[in-house]
This record gives C-alpha cells, structure tokens and sequence, in this order.
C-alpha cells in the first residue's frame, strides 16, 4: 500500500509543476488548450480512485496528449529522431515534465513540435512549402482537367443537339419547299380553270412604255426589248 | 501521428495494462484513441528486449503494407499495359464497333427548277411501312382504329390485315414524311418505318416529257433525269458517326465536311408558266381535231434554250408505272417526220445565200410541174400566176419551191442540207435523240426528183426539235444553236456554278439572208396562209406546214398527215422560234394554218408579256 501512496505524492507533485507551468507560461499553445483542465481534472480525479499505480508515465502521456492537441494544428510529422530531440532539446522551458531519455524515444517515429518556426529544420520547411504550393498546384491542375473534360463531354452534347437542330431545319426546308411547290402548282391547276375567272397574260392588255428618250441606247436597241410590261399608273420612267 | 510509448521517461515504472486503459477511455479524441491502443499493445510488452521485437514486427508489417500496396500499384500498371498496349488496338476496335453507327445522311438528288425557281423535282424521304402484330401492346382493334383515319384505310380491313399474319405486314408504301411523323408520335409497339427517298414531281404531268422520272432504283429513266444523272446525283458517302448511350450522335470521327454538301439544283431554261399556257392551247386543239399527238416547242434563239416543250399526251411523272410506256419517249427529239413547208424559208435561205435566187424574183407557178417523170402540184391553188418568192411561201407553193431549187446545182444544194446538219444529230441534252434522215448523195443526185421533193420539205426526216434549231439560225442572223434545255447547276442564292458547255454555234447564213427569209415569212402571217397566228401590234413571222405522213413501209400513210406551224417573233428583231406540230389531225379543215397556227398564237400571247417583247412601232 505504500507505494501506491508514493506515487500518488509524486504525481500531485508534478501536477503542481504542471500547473504551475499552465499558470506561468506565456506560451500561446498552453493557453488556448482548453482541454487542459478537464485533463487535469481527471487526472486528479484518477489519481484519487487508483489503487495501484498512477505512474509518471501515465502523466506524461497526459501531458503528451496536451502536446499533441496542438501539433494537430500546426506540426508536421517527423520520422527522423535527431528532429525530435534536438526539438525537445531546444524546447526545454515548457519540456520541463517532459525530459525525455535520447535512448527510449529514439526508438519509433513520433511527432514532434513547431511551436516556434525557427525550430523546425530548413529542409523540413522547404518540403512544407513544396508540399502546400504543389498540393495547390495539383488541386488546380485536377480541377483544371475536370473542367477541360467537363467542357469536351459538353461540346459533343451541344454538337449532337446542334446537328439534331440540323436535321429538324432541313427537313422542314424540304417540306416547307416541296409543300410549296405543290400548293402553287395546285394554284395554276385551278387557275386553268374557266370558272376561275383567271386569264392568261395577254399581250392586248399589257402596257408597253417606250425607253425614255434620253436613253443614248434607246435610239438604236430595237432588237432589245427594254420597255418593261407595267400594269396601270406606273410611276413615270425618266428621272 | 501516434507518439511512442518509448517516449516514456521512466522505463522501470510497472505499466498496468487496465487502469490506463480505464483512465483514457473516456477521452473523445480519436487521435487519442489510436494512441492509447498503441499504448496498450506497448505497454503489455513492456521491456527492452520487446520493444525491439515490437519494432520489428511494425517494421514488418509496415513492409508487407508497403509491399502489398506496390504490388497492387504494380498489378494495376501491369494491367493498364496491358490494356492499352498489348490489346489496345483490338479493344479500341470493339468500343468502336459498340459505338459506331453507320449513318447514311439523307443525300437526296438534286432538285429540278425551272428558270424561275419554280421546283420541278425533288426528293423526299418516304416511309414504308410494315406490322408486326405479335408486338402489338394493343387489341388489333384499338390499333386500327387509331390507323386507319391516318392512312386512310378501313378499320375493319385493318383488323383483318392484322390477324392474317403474326409478323411481317406489309402495311403501306410510300408513306410521306408527316404521316409517318404522326404515326410515330403514337408511340405504338410493333410497327417498323424503312425509309427510303422517293422523287417527287409537284407539277405532275406538266414537265414530265423534259424532265423524266426517277425509277424505285433511284436512276434516271427519261428526260433530264436521266441524261443528266452525273448533274443530278450527289455522292452518296456512308459516314461511320460514334453515337452516345442515349442515341445522340456525337462529333468524332466525323469525316471532313462531312455537313457540307452542297445546295446546288439543276436549273432547266424551261418556263412553268409558258409551258403551262402552251399545255392549255396544246389541249385545246388537239380534243377538238382529235389529233394523235402533238406538241409545242419554244426556243430562245440567240442561245438556243427551250422556254417550253410540250407534247401530248404525256404522263404523271408521280406515277410513271401507271402509264403508258410509249409516252416516256420523248418524241419531239426521238421521232422523225418529214417537215414538208415548214421547210421552205430554210430552202428560200439556201438559195438567197448561194446567190441562185434574188429576194424580188418572180416565177410562174402553173399550178403544176414536171419533174423527171412525175408531176408535183401544188396543195391547194392550181391556177397559173407569177408570184414572187414572198408569194411563193405565203401561198405554199410547191411549183415555185421547186423551181428555186432548180436553179441550184443539186450537189450544192445537197452540200448545203448537210450543211443545215439535215441527218444528223442535234446534240441537245435531251436523251434518246435521234439523228434526222437524208438520203445518201448518190441516190440524192440520181434523179432530179429528189431535190425537187426535198424544196417543199419531203423526202428526208428529221426531229421537231432540229426543226425549231433550223428555223433558230433563221432568227438569230444565221447561226446554227443547240437547243438544250439544261441552264446549268445554280445554288439557294442563284449563282450559277456549273454550266454546259454547247458547242459553238455554226454560222450558216448571213444575218442579212436570214432577215430578209424572216421579213418574207412575216407576210405569210400578214396576208398569207398563217393568219391564224396574226397578234395585233406585233409582227410575226411564221410559216405553215402541212405534211403527208411518211409510211414506215414507204410511202405516205393516206389521209394521215402532219400539220405544223412555225412561228418567229418579234419579225423586225427576230428572237424566239416557236413550232407548233399536230400529228394526224381529223376533220377536213384539218392544215398547218387551222390547226397549228391557233397554238402558235396562245403561245406568243403568253411568251410575249412573259418576255417583255414590245410591240411593232
């Protein structure tokens, strides 16, 4: 029963630490973890129904789980473990809890912080740029590649709608035109008919108006029929 | 993502596997989750040595994901070659084959017109149409009910048609485009269009002798149909379209230009409205002589295009199959006849041009004269006279014809009938034409009969149309045109694309020689025998004709004759021929002046407006 107690002493010591870091800290990422206290509070709360053991390295997952909320926004994922240490290294102020043995982190992939952009290797941060234009770059070519097949897909539709507006036009063509030939052809049929009423052009009841005399061919174009047949009160030749 | 639980600071704290698990397990956050998995796999092997092993079975399986992940991508590009190298071909083949329709675009015949537009054929899609009742989705009855007033049929027949086979009824033929459209639009099972292209003739019989018809094979059986078929067929291309699943046609692999054919229409120099008003006369005399046949012929001489061809009887074009076959014979350019005095002015021309006759000769016409050994009278005035040769063509006169022609030397005389093209073929673009009759030279210079018969127009044939060709040269200053009736190719804005070429016209006459045969021909409709055709105001020239009719087994058919009139107008500017041709009219007052003459004059009194031709001054 004794070491259960042990580890419980320990562990609100470090909470304590913790908190005091969650009070003292101006880093921007602790601050805004709002998941903080309710992390805290259960912990505590563990803490206080365990039985056994509520080991540091429970508290440290608590605290990585902290972390790792705010990687989620901004970290990238690191395989290389020099990146992480020399992280961690680097990040000692708020790694207070976390002091982290090089040997048992060295072993797996693992995430690591950016809280500071300075931190992250120049590479690292290349490869980020890389990655953002050229994942912006893809999205436009997709999109660009959509649109261009979108538009061949469309066009064919338009050219079979266009085609078929075609066919429709011609055939009304053929039949606006074979209809009139029939009508009009119909028309001089009946025509022909004496109950008509209709007469043909007759040469006795056409008038024939003389070219106008200023006319430098009129004088001599006899073989020309100039003079144009005109019904009644047509409007006089000559000016 | 997940963060080791290597990280862990204190290796020699005991990890209990449950507790942890309890502490976390109300924690939302999936990222957390997968950690805490992590952590309890971890956690239970807990320990150098198995983290090790741990790391190696991720590095594992890490490797088989991997590995399995190119394997796929591998397999996927295996079968991407695959596909489109080793068979790419053979599969683009069977996608075609799927896709492809073979499309014969509706190339339809080009259309026939009329110098004025006016359509004298053209195509148009037909539908024909067959049942297949066992796919009906309704009663027979129902159907033929909904049939029947649209195909003008007897409902009751239908049903009929119907039950008699179970497939395969051949319901109507022909069926035009609209009805179709509205049989179609019923959205019935079991009924199948085939279409075809059909000529359709809107003038019906009106232009059938010029313009032909179309046969079900779509060739050419008479008239410009079928001479001009070359003009008159477009290439018909069979064109492989690729077509959607819906059935809509789509635009690759379409062939170049492959909607770019041409609006071009063969444009004849026939007249609608002359023609029709040279049907009406046409009609007219030949139901009151009771003629066998005849026919009108209008011809623009200074180019030589025929306004109007005219003969009756003729058929419907529409439906060819129910006329007489002889009627498709185009006899004005197929048939020969001996011309008898229309052949005179063009004798009179000869001799003026040879110098053998002056334009005020006189000669004494006894009423009869011997040649060799047999006596030629003249038709009708036997009383002896001294006429000039004026008077010789208005009264017709054999005796003085013959008499004008003996003062020529029959081997140039002979010469100048060969010259006119007498025997030989016109050259126009009508088909089945024949060439004219003339006898050889020899059995033409062994008697002196032969050119005193062929002075009054008998003793050789020759077509109506070469006639009207003849009298042509007359009329335009001597020069010998083709009459042709095709203008040429013209598109929907009129431009003319195509034209035949004519062979140059041959001068055959002096323009002064040819007035002057033309002024006398006016006096033979001013004083003459053709009054018949006088119009008031203007001047006609013209010249009867009435012929005895050549027996096919020689000699003349008795009682049987041709009547004719050829006419010239205006005279003072000679420019259109028109030749009116009354085969073995009936009835006693039956000649070339009382029965050919009236048509000629129905003719000009409508070519005349129709022309614009001013009156004499």
């Amino acid at each position: 029963m004794k070491q259960p107690e042990r580890q419980y002493l320990r562990f609100t010591k470090i909470m304590a630490v913790a908190r005091k870091l969650a009070v003292s800290t101006k880093s921007s990422w602790f601050r805004r973890d709002y998941t903080l206290p309710s992390d805290h509070r259960r912990s505590e709360s563990l803490g206080k129904r365990m039985q056994s053991s509520s080991t540091l390295a429970s508290e440290s997952t608590a605290v990585r789980s902290r972390r790792k909320r705010n990687p989620s926004r901004n970290l990238s994922f690191s395989p290389r473990k020099e990146a992480v240490t020399q992280n961690l290294v680097k990040d000692s102020g708020k790694q207070a809890v976390a002091n982290i043995p090089e040997k048992s982190s060295g072993r797996l992939p693992m995430m690591s912080t950016a809280g500071a952009a300075g931190a992250a290797p120049v590479w690292l941060l290349r490869l980020y740029t890389v990655y953002r234009y050229s994942s912006a770059a893809a999205f436009l070519f997709v999109s660009t590649t959509l649109v261009v097949y979108g538009w061949t897909v469309y066009s064919q539709e338009l050219w079979s709608q266009a085609y078929r507006t075609l066919q429709s036009l011609q055939r009304n063509e053929r039949q606006l035109n074979t209809t009139n030939a029939t009508l009009t052809s119909k028309m001089a049929e009946e025509g022909e008919q004496p109950a008509a009423g209709l007469v043909s052009p007759n040469p006795g009841e056409t008038i024939f108006l003389p070219p106008t005399s200023h006319n430098p061919n009129s004088a001599s174009s006899n073989t020309i029929p100039s003079s144009e047949a005109q019904p009644q009160a047509p409007t006089p030749l000559g000016y | 993502m997940p963060l080791p639980h290597a990280q862990c600071p204190m290796p020699h704290t005991p990890m209990q596997k449950s507790p942890s698990r309890t502490k976390f397990r109300n924690l939302r956050n999936l990222e957390f989750t997968r950690q805490r998995k992590f952590s309890r796999q971890t956690g239970s092997e807990n320990g150098t040595p198995k983290t090790i092993v741990s790391a190696a079975s991720l590095r594992s399986r890490l490797f088989i994901v991997w590995g399995v992940l190119m394997a796929a991508g591998l397999g996927l590009a295996l079968n991407l070659y695959r596909l489109q190298i080793i068979e790419g071909s053979k599969l683009t083949q069977r996608a075609r084959n799927q896709q492809m329709v073979n499309l014969r675009p509706f190339m339809p015949r080009r259309p026939v017109v009329d110098r004025n537009n006016n359509i004298l054929a053209i195509d148009r899609p037909v539908y024909t149409l067959y049942a297949h009742p066992k796919l009906f989705d309704k009663s027979n009855e129902e159907i033929a009910q909904q049939l029947a007033p649209i195909l003008n049929k007897d409902a009751g027949k239908l049903v009929k048609t119907f039950q008699s086979k179970r497939s395969g009824i051949l319901l109507a033929d022909g069926v035009a485009e609209n009805i179709a459209d509205r049989l179609i639009s019923f959205h019935l099972n079991g009924f199948e269009f085939i279409q075809k292209y059909s000529r359709f003739y809107p003038q019906d019989d009106l232009v059938a002798n010029v313009v032909g018809y179309v046969n079900l094979d779509r060739r050419g059986q008479a008239g410009v149909e079928y001479s001009q078929e070359k003009l008159l067929e477009r290439s018909v291309q069979t064109v492989r379209l690729s077509r959607a699943g819906n059935g809509a046609l789509m635009p690759d692999h379409a062939p170049q230009g492959f909607l770019h054919f041409d609006d071009l229409k063969l444009q004849l120099t026939i007249d609608n409205r002359l023609q029709r008003a040279a049907r009406i006369a046409l009609k007219e005399q030949v139901d009151k002589f009771q003629a066998k046949r005849a026919a009108v012929i209008v011809m623009d001489a200074m180019d030589g295009s025929l306004l109007a061809l005219v003969s009756q009887p003729t058929y419907n074009a529409n439906e060819y199959s129910k006329a007489d076959i002889g009627l498709f014979r185009n006899w004005t350019v197929a048939d020969l006849y001996e011309p008898g005095s229309t052949f005179k002015p063009l004798n009179v021309a000869i001799a003026l041009e040879n110098g053998a006759i002056k334009p005020d000769d006189t000669f004494n016409d006894p009423g009869t004269i011997k040649v060799a050994d047999r006596t030629i009278k003249n038709a009708e005035r036997n009383g002896y006279r001294r006429i000039n040769i004026a008077q010789i063509l208005q009264t017709s006169s054999n005796v003085g014809m013959v008499q004008i022609i003996q003062r020529m030397r029959p081997k140039l005389y002979y010469k100048w009938l060969e010259k006119l093209g007498l025997g030989q073929k016109v050259d126009t673009d009508l088909p089945f034409e024949v060439g004219g009759r003339l006898k050889s030279q020899e059995e033409f210079l062994s008697s002196s009969i032969e050119p005193a018969t062929t002075s009054f127009g008998q003793g050789f044939s020759l077509t109506p149309l070469q006639l009207v060709q003849m009298h042509g040269a007359l009329a335009n200053g001597g020069k010998l045109v083709t009459p042709h009736v095709v203008q040429g190719l013209i598109d929907s804005q009129g431009k003319i694309h195509y034209s035949p070429t004519l062979p140059t016209p041959r001068q055959i006459f002096s323009s002064t020689t040819a007035q002057k045969v033309v002024d006398m021909m006016e006096t033979v409709v001013s004083q003459g025998t053709g009054k018949a055709s006088k119009i008031k105001g203007y001047s006609i020239a013209g010249k009867t004709g009435t012929a005895q009719k050549a027996s096919p087994n020689g000699g003349y058919i008795p009682g049987a004759r041709i009547t004719s009139f050829v006419g010239i107008v205006p005279a003072e500017a000679p420019r259109y021929v028109v030749l009116a041709i009354v085969d073995e009219p009936k009835g006693e007052n039956a000649y070339g002046g009382t029965v050919a003459a009236p048509i000629v004059k129905a003719v000009m009194e409508v070519l005349i407006p129709l022309e614009k031709i001013s009156p004499k001054k």
